[in-house]
């Protein structure tokens, strides 16, 4: 144990709490007590937790091994021999890093949202969920054991759902923040389940496999996921290679709940619904937080994943990077077109994990959490200028109003595009170029796998072909959305003639960000280069890594396929929309173009085989529970309830029917007896004392006489 | 240098539980001499049984005023919780074993060797706990019940002896005196504070409860009839604990005749005399308390009992009489007959699996808001079969747990209702809305208490349904009747991953019925006629935070409920033989 | 003859108490007047005292060591009652009398049917 290890826990920790502290004071004090300030406290307050996440960034050292506290009991399970399932907090130079870019990222957000969200009435409540939100990242970034990791998860999913759903007094929000929350919960069943089988298999404590060896603060070596699952399969004789079937089946349920988390396909269409948010949600959504989670879970758990899962994730994330791409080329909406790039970048970051590019995935995903908020960020300020309207159409002409803006929303298209020039680029092209390379080994090591003589196995080649392709299409429409906003004539002039450039609460962040996505890749390269092999150590089968590692073809392969993607790209979406949607409309119309595009406007009928299928099969299910609840099973017991009072008043003496009952006769009688009888019933006691004492003689006499009759008789006798 | 905050701060800052992190059961056990305490912990046992029924006796006096009723309601609820608050300390920190403690032992009809046996331990003082912090709540809430006042809390008092009684009862026949005694209360209850079809929902709560009563009564007559007089097992017949013995909860002698064949380490052991009787037993308690719980298919009086029923009984309804259910199967059926529950393994997990899916499919059909809960609440007390019925200690503890938090959450949301139902005097679902904006307070602590009904981690909803799930899983391979590994190695893909998988899947279904009524009722444009309606008073508002915040402190320390369980839990599994 | 008159034995007593009995069935049936039907009562409750003690003593009177008192028990627990009537029906009266102005028993027939 060193100092430094504890400075830099104690560092972390502060990081991930300051924003619960402030999300607590805003929830409950905000409105009374602070008001207008709570932007500036909820902002200060994430600063804070980014300068203590900067620090524990810059204390970090090579080599350092990775951390894991873990010591707070939680819940006890009886059945294990770990006893009580812990909280605790992991440390290594995934989480140093993560936590970095999450809080720089949140700091911005939260200073962009005080111009943003200028004027809302729940303006205190917006930063209290914002911070809320920051939070339950942080916690799954920190968390140490996979259960506690799902905690934040959940909170995760809770809170987006608050932000998703923050004007919920409109339809839109309110039915998107449903959906978002659905699907991921979704996600989060399969989470459930594999989370069951590890708990099982491994025991309890299932501790999140870290970069190399992991130790206890005080220097005692820690026992995570990793090599509890290696003994165990040694113990059975296998391995990760040749894995038995609960291991696979736990991985792919473990990774839906990524696929929901992360908007994957086939749970993604909650992703481009959940533009109805505020745009500062939808830029932290999109970019550090919720959709990062997947990502990074799926990194953690990289090490305990089966090759099968590699494919099915390599999989999934192949048919997401797709359709996202095709899907941004025709959305006429900024946000959305912004939304179905995310999806396909994140289709890229999925399909570099199932391939086994650890690195460069999650290069690319602090790549993109820049630029991509960035690009929100634009997104908002032009929203916000054009007076709430959205529609790509209906701008042009933009960069006279806003330079600033435009300028920012050009370095983020350039770097998304991957753009370089002799080897020097923006951020988008080292990790994406990477990738690529990575891929390329994978399906050639995929078609090798598969066909060990040599002939050529298409489906193999796929998962470097359309990542090569799409490379092209993500430059081309992102081309598309920049010059149908910012350049050209306008379109609308009575739009363009009230905007303005955004206040500077808005502006810095924008320009804070856009700087950050030219540098974010050199410099995280910088700083990951050196850790390449630790993840190589504990991943051994999988390729990837620096460009040594990756291997001279694979590099040239990359070099000679995507190297010019982004002029390309970038000069067909300006040549083509350059004098607005014309061209586009033209082409549009063509024979085979048009299935396409029609194919793509409506999102490959995902939302309509939801709604109407899966969302009607739910409805019909429910409903058909709820007929049989009343129509049987209630049915039954009143039918039997009536039965049994029938059958009662059948047999029982008590006939309702009046006449001829034993009972009811006797009642009968003693009615007429009352009748008979009530005339002496005067009210007039002499009378009373007379028939007493009278009857009372009476009975006397007719006692003695009978004594005496007997007598006389027994004397005769 | 140790890190700092984490290793010593977040303890502490997680802790006013620092009660359950850092201070060991038992730990002020220092010598054999009983305290003072120990002397008159019966007594006070005692005192907060009948301490209710003596002030219910009080309400139906003439002359009480409605205010002094509900004073005296309150006064009463109040001590009885102080009481058993009490006890539970002096359990925590004197109790280092899985034994009773403040127990009363007194012959009671001596013909039939029933004894009046009460007494705490792991199993029932968190629902002891649970019920008296509850009462108090439901006489809050019950404030404002203007028709008959002191009958409501005459009978609401009552009641609430009934339900303590059940649960301290350590005698079979007095805990089914108890079981039945807390039947009329709820019947009136029901039946005179109700909703427009009263009649019908109290006769057929009480027909229900009462069929399942008479299963209970005729396994009782088995039992007595079964055990031969004149022996020790005869006089042991209706003993739930044998006090003293710490390792052994339940009468030995009578279980052994009910026991099934098993393969010992010598070979197998042939069936108990009894083994059939005791299978049929099994059944017949299990349907009693399945109807308490209640379990699909025995469940439509629940609805309709909710429905019709006013807010504070909702409440007691749903956080404690359910729960009677579950602690009869923990306290009866299991212990009683282990061997066939073993054997009845398979279909009584199923039972909870489509209890947690069918309920959950119902609550989505639903438009009535109070009968989504109530349906909900047959959801959730799924879980609470399957984690039973597989057999695991982790499921046992899952099952406790959750019978627990759903006793909270299910009281909050029935109370939320309740509050929404005396605004709006409907509970159309779909003509509700808006009422984030209307009652920003109201909306949030809704959302805590539907978030924790959906068992979001960091709630208390959360801890239940994950060891249930985590025991289902556990279960695999180690109950019989397993399918065989049909998926590779180890017998991977048994039964009990199957029902775990479905078990899984009811997340799903109770997120979209919890969200789509929330979003109807919560979200949306405030609706014209919401203008009028009262603003929501402090007595409201405290009720919700004293159960919202518990569903927090529970979420997060559900050690709080299982330091007191863990003792007897374990002596518990080893009786059982859990897994 | 003069053995009936000297030796007062058990017929006489159940002479005297006939005679009373007779006196008070008498008076209740004539009198309207309650205090008069009272009094009636009284009589007859007179009566069976005498009977009581009459009985007692000529029938079953005991031996020396231990007598029999049942009757004299009888006879005290009557007196004790005939006050305790005469109360309650002294108050009877005292409403009667509020309610109708008079204590004409031929007036309370609210009770006929």
């Amino acid at each position: 144990m060193t100092p430094v290890q504890a400075h830099i826990l104690d560092l972390l920790a502060a990081a991930t709490l300051i924003p619960l502290a402030s999300a607590l004071l805003l929830l409950f004090a905000g409105k009374r007590w602070l008001g207008r300030l709570s932007g500036w406290v909820a902002t200060l307050a994430m600063a804070g937790s980014c300068g203590c996440a900067l620090a524990a960034l810059s204390a970090w050292q090579d080599n350092l091994p990775a951390t894991i506290v873990f010591e707070i009991p939680w819940i006890p399970v009886p059945g294990q021999a770990a006893g009580y399932l812990n909280l605790g907090m992991l440390v290594d130079h995934l989480t140093v890093a993560m936590t970095a870019m999450v809080t720089l990222i949140a700091t911005l957000v939260h200073l962009y949202s005080i111009g943003y969200m200028q004027g809302d009435k729940r303006f205190e409540r917006f930063f209290a969920y914002l911070s809320l939100f920051t939070f339950a990242m942080l916690g799954i970034v920190v968390s140490a054991s996979l259960t506690q990791l799902f905690v934040f998860w959940e909170l995760v999913g809770l809170t987006s759902y608050l932000l998703i759903g923050f004007w919920f007094e409109r339809p839109g929000p309110r039915l998107a923040c449903k959906k978002a929350f659905v699907m991921n919960r979704i996600g989060d069943a399969g989470f459930l389940a594999g989370l069951a089988i590890l708990y099982c298999k491994l025991g309890g404590n299932l501790l999140l496999p870290a970069a190399g060896d992991a130790q206890t603060p005080s220097g005692v070596p820690i026992e995570t996921i990793y090599q509890t699952l290696t003994a165990i399969l040694a113990d059975e004789n296998a391995s990760i290679l040749s894995p038995p079937a609960w291991l696979t089946f736990a991985g792919i349920a473990l990774f839906c709940g990524a696929i929901g988390k992360s908007a994957q396909f086939p749970l993604h269409t909650w992703l481009p619904d959940a533009m109805e948010g505020p745009t500062p949600v939808s830029s932290i959504v999109h970019s550090a937080t919720m959709v990062a989670a997947g990502v990074y879970l799926t990194a953690r758990l990289l090490p305990i994943l089966t090759p099968g899962v590699h494919l099915f994730i390599a999989t999934i994330g192949l048919v997401t990077l797709v359709i996202g791409a095709c899907m941004a080329l025709v959305m006429t909406d900024i946000k959305r077109v912004l939304a179905y790039s995310t999806l396909s970048q994140l289709g890229y970051m999925v399909l570099g994990l199932g391939a086994g590019a650890y690195n460069f995935a999650l290069l690319h995903l602090v790549a993109h959490a820049f630029f991509k908020c960035c690009l929100f960020q634009c997104a908002g300020s032009v929203i916000h200028a054009a007076g709430g309207k959205q529609d790509l159409r209906s701008f042009g002409g933009l960069w006279r109003k806003m330079p600033a803006t435009m300028a920012c929303f050009a370095v983020c298209t350039l770097a998304i595009a991957g753009a370089s020039v002799m080897g020097v680029g923006l951020s988008g092209h080292y990790s994406k170029d990477g990738l690529i390379a990575c891929m390329h080994n994978y399906g050639l090591a995929l078609d090798e796998a598969f066909n060990p003589g040599g002939t050529t196995f298409p489906f193999a080649h796929i998962f470097y072909w359309a990542p090569v392709a799409v490379a092209y299409v993500t430059a081309f429409y992102m081309a598309r959305a920049f010059t149908l906003t910012f350049l050209g004539s306008p379109r609308e002039p009575h739009l363009i003639e009230h905007a303005h450039e955004a206040p500077l609460t808005m502006l810095v962040p924008q320009g804070a960000l856009a700087l950050l996505a030219v540098v974010a890749t050199p410099w995280g390269m910088a700083f990951w280069g050196d850790r390449i092999n630790a993840s190589a150590m504990i991943v051994p089968w999988v390729q990837g890594g620096t460009e040594e590692q990756v291997g001279e073809t694979a590099v040239e392969f990359t070099h000679h396929a995507v190297g010019f993607a982004w002029l390309v790209g970038i000069a067909g979406g300006v040549a083509l929309y350059a004098a607005g949607t014309k061209n586009a409309a033209r082409l549009a119309k063509l024979p085979g173009v048009r299935l396409l595009h029609t194919w793509f406007l409506n999102k490959f009928y995902f939302d309509g085989l939801y709604d109407g299928f899966v969302v009607g099969l739910a409805k019909a299910v429910a409903g058909l529970a709820w007929i049989l609840d009343r129509a049987v099973i209630d049915a039954a017991v009143d039918a039997l309830a009536k039965r049994v009072r029938e059958g009662a008043a059948s047999i029982s003496p008590f006939d309702p029917d009046p006449s001829g009952s034993p009972i009811n006769s006797v009642a009968f009688a003693a009615q007429a007896a009352d009748q008979a009888l009530r005339p002496t019933h005067s009210g007039r006691i002499r009378l009373y004392v007379l028939l007493a004492f009278g009857s009372a003689a009476l009975i006397l006499m007719a006692v003695l006489i009978l004594v005496f009759a007997a007598r006389a008789a027994g004397h005769a006798a | 240098m140790p890190p700092l905050i984490l290793t010593h701060l977040a303890p502490h800052a997680l802790a006013p539980f620092a009660l359950a992190q850092l201070i060991e059961p038992g730990s002020f056990t220092d010598s054999t001499t009983p305290s003072l305490l120990d002397a008159v912990l019966p007594s006070v046992l005692n005192w907060m049984l009948f301490l209710p029924a003596l002030a219910g006796a009080i309400c139906f006096l003439p002359g009480v005023s409605r205010a002094s009723a509900r004073a005296l309601a309150l006064l009463t609820t109040l001590g009885s919780f102080a009481l058993s608050l009490v006890i539970a300390f002096d359990y925590y920190f004197n109790q280092n074993a899985s034994g009773v403690a403040a127990v009363t032992l007194k012959p009671w009809i001596e013909s039939i060797h029933a004894n009046y046996h009460v007494g705490v331990d792991g199993l029932n003082l968190p629902l002891v706990l649970l019920t008296t912090s509850l009462s108090v709540l439901v006489v809050l809430a019950a404030w404002r019940i203007e028709k008959a006042t002191q009958a409501f809390m005459g009978l609401f008092l009552f009641l609430l002896t009934g339900m303590l009684g059940v649960f301290v009862a350590l005698d079979l026949f007095l805990f089914y005196l108890f079981f039945e005694v807390s039947l009329l209360p709820m019947y009136f209850l029901i039946g005179i504070w109700g909703g427009p079809r009263k009649e019908y929902a109290a006769i057929k709560f009480f027909l229900y409860t009462l069929a399942g009563s008479i299963c209970l009564l005729f396994v009782m007559l088995g039992l007595y009839c079964l055990t031969p007089a004149g022996t020790a097992n005869h006089v042991n017949t209706w003993q739930l604990v044998d006090s003293g013995e710490q390792d052994s909860l339940i009468s030995e002698s009578v279980r052994a005749l009910f026991a099934g064949p098993s393969t010992g380490l010598h070979g197998p052991t042939p069936a108990g005399p009894y083994w059939l009787h005791a299978q049929a037993f099994f059944l017949l308690t299990l349907v009693a308390f399945l109807i308490k719980l209640p379990a699909v298919p025995f469940h439509t009086w629940l609805p309709d009992a909710h429905v019709e029923a006013p807010t504070p009984i909702s409440m007691i309804l749903a956080g404690v009489l359910l729960k009677m259910g579950g602690y009869g199967l923990m306290r009866v059926t299991y212990p009683l007959f282990p061997d066939a529950a073993r054997h009845f393994w398979l279909p009584v997990a199923t039972l909870g699996v489509v209890a947690i899916l069918y309920g959950g499919f119902c609550a989505l059909a639903q438009t009535d808001w109070k009968k989504l809960v109530a349906y909900s609440s047959v959801s959730h007390m799924g879980y609470v079969t399957l984690g039973l019925a597989v057999l695991t200690r982790t499921g046992f503890d899952g099952a406790y747990f959750q019978m627990i938090a759903h006793g909270i959450t299910s009281a909050l949301m029935f109370f939320l209702v309740g509050v929404v139902y005396d605004r709006a005097h409907h509970r159309d679902i779909n003509r509700l809305g808006g009422l984030w904006l209307k009652f920003p307070g109201l909306g949030g602590w809704s959302l805590l208490a539907f978030c924790a009904g959906m068992g979001l981690p960091g709630l208390c909803g959360f801890v239940g349904e994950l060891l249930v799930i985590f025991g289902t899983f556990e279960a695999n391979g180690q109950l019989p009747g397993t399918i065989p590994g049909s998926a590779g190695s180890g017998g991977f893909m048994g039964a009990a991953t199957i029902l775990g998988l479905f078990a899984s899947l009811g997340v799903v279904i109770t997120a979209g019925y919890t969200l789509w009524m929330f979003q109807r009722v919560f979200m949306g444009p405030e609706r014209p006629e919401a203008a009028g309606y009262a603003p929501i008073t402090a007595r409201e508002y405290g009720i919700m935070a004293a159960l919202g915040m518990a569903a927090v402190l529970f979420g997060l320390v559900p050690l709080l409920v299982f330091r007191l369980t863990d003792p007897t839990f374990y002596a518990l599994a080893s009786v059982l033989g859990l897994n | 003859m003069s053995d009936l008159l000297l030796t007062i034995s058990l017929p006489h007593f159940l002479v005297v108490s006939f005679l009373l009995l007779a006196a008070g069935i008498s008076t209740m049936l004539t009198k309207r007047n309650a205090i008069g039907i009272l009094i009636g009562v009284e009589l007859v409750l007179n009566a069976a005292a005498i009977n009581f003690v009459a009985f007692n003593h000529y029938g079953w009177p005991g031996v020396r060591a231990a007598p029999a008192i049942d009757g004299q028990m009888f006879a005290i627990f009557i007196i004790v009652l005939a006050a305790a009537e005469a109360s309650v029906a002294l108050a009877i009266f005292l409403n009667f009398y509020n309610n109708f102005g008079s204590i004409d028993v031929e007036r309370a027939d609210d009770l006929k049917a």
